[in-house]
């Protein structure tokens, strides 16, 4: 098979490269004093595990991912530009530290990217429940909650 | 390849959707998943309310940057890489620029004329065009025809 028929699920490694930039992301991600705060409700295996099903199903791995889409998802969080740009770094930062194959790495970026404008908020006000009982997750960078 | 003349009416026929975006969206959907089943399972975790916001949403948007190349094109290039991850192949552009012209004739009634079709279908395919690019530059190996 030529290089440029393989999907980028199969140059990026498999499940396998994509699970284990996941466990990295995630490991950063949770231990992190600001962001950490965003998951301390959700289980770690179970975020690593659903987007890694939505990194699957973007490369081409088959239609794995059953999860809300990216923007949704996030409606109900206070998602600051600075907020945004650390997340963002910490994926580089993952995506570099497991070795990924440069093509693959790239476009994973761009992917990632290509969800910014969607999801920062200027306003703690912008944000909206996902339904009635929903909180709006909002903290400082001493990762004091705001809301 | 679309002008500033098409632009001009493009711009002009809005206002036949004007007060019918609800009917436009529930439209094109309902066309969509008729004439193309095969789309239904696309949506199969999307709130679909929200996605016929996003719909309506998103044209108006791309018809105010028109006149903003470098604007519209990145808003393209995003949402042609944004619906990789939704699932989209290249095999369901043809089918929303089906569905979309389809349904502008539903909406805009007598007032669908052939100058309008033409100006909307070249706004079609400089939407679709666009997100090929941005598409293509995160699944190089999908296969677009034409």
């Amino acid at each position: 098979m030529k290089n440029d028929e393989r999907t980028m699920f199969e140059i990026v490694g498999g499940r396998e490269a994509i699970d284990r930039v996941m466990k990295t992301f995630y490991d950063k991600i949770y231990a992190h004093p600001w962001i950490g705060k965003y998951f301390q409700e959700i289980d770690q295996k179970i975020i690593e595990s659903q987007q890694g099903d939505f990194i699957q199903r973007s490369f081409g791995g088959g239609p794995v991912y059953s999860g809300k889409l990216p923007i949704p998802a996030h409606k109900n969080m206070f998602i600051t530009e600075e907020l945004y740009e650390l997340r963002h770094q910490l994926l580089i930062e993952s995506i570099k530290a497991e070795g990924i194959p440069q093509e693959v790495a790239d476009r994973w970026i761009v992917i990632d990217d290509a969800f910014r404008k969607g999801l920062i908020k200027k306003n703690i006000s912008d944000c909206e429940k996902r339904f009635f009982t929903d909180p709006i997750i909002a903290y400082d960078k001493d990762g004091k909650k705001i809301a | 390849m679309i002008d500033y003349h098409d632009v001009e009416i493009i711009r002009d026929s809005v206002k036949y959707l004007a007060g019918h975006e609800e009917l436009f969206a529930n439209s094109f959907y309902e066309r969509l998943w008729s004439d193309y089943p095969v789309t239904k399972k696309l949506f199969a975790t999307t709130e679909i309310n929200v996605q016929k916001m996003e719909l309506i949403k998103s044209i108006l948007y791309i018809i105010s940057t028109l006149d903003k190349p470098s604007e519209l094109k990145d808003y393209l290039f995003k949402n042609g890489v944004r619906h990789v991850t939704y699932g989209i192949h290249p095999e369901h552009y043809p089918m929303v620029h089906s569905t979309l012209k389809l349904t502008l004739r539903d909406v805009f009634g007598k007032n669908f004329s052939k100058e309008i079709e033409k100006s909307w279908c070249l706004l079609a395919d400089l939407i679709i065009e666009e997100m090929k690019i941005g598409a293509l530059s995160v699944r190089p190996e999908l296969k677009f025809e034409g």
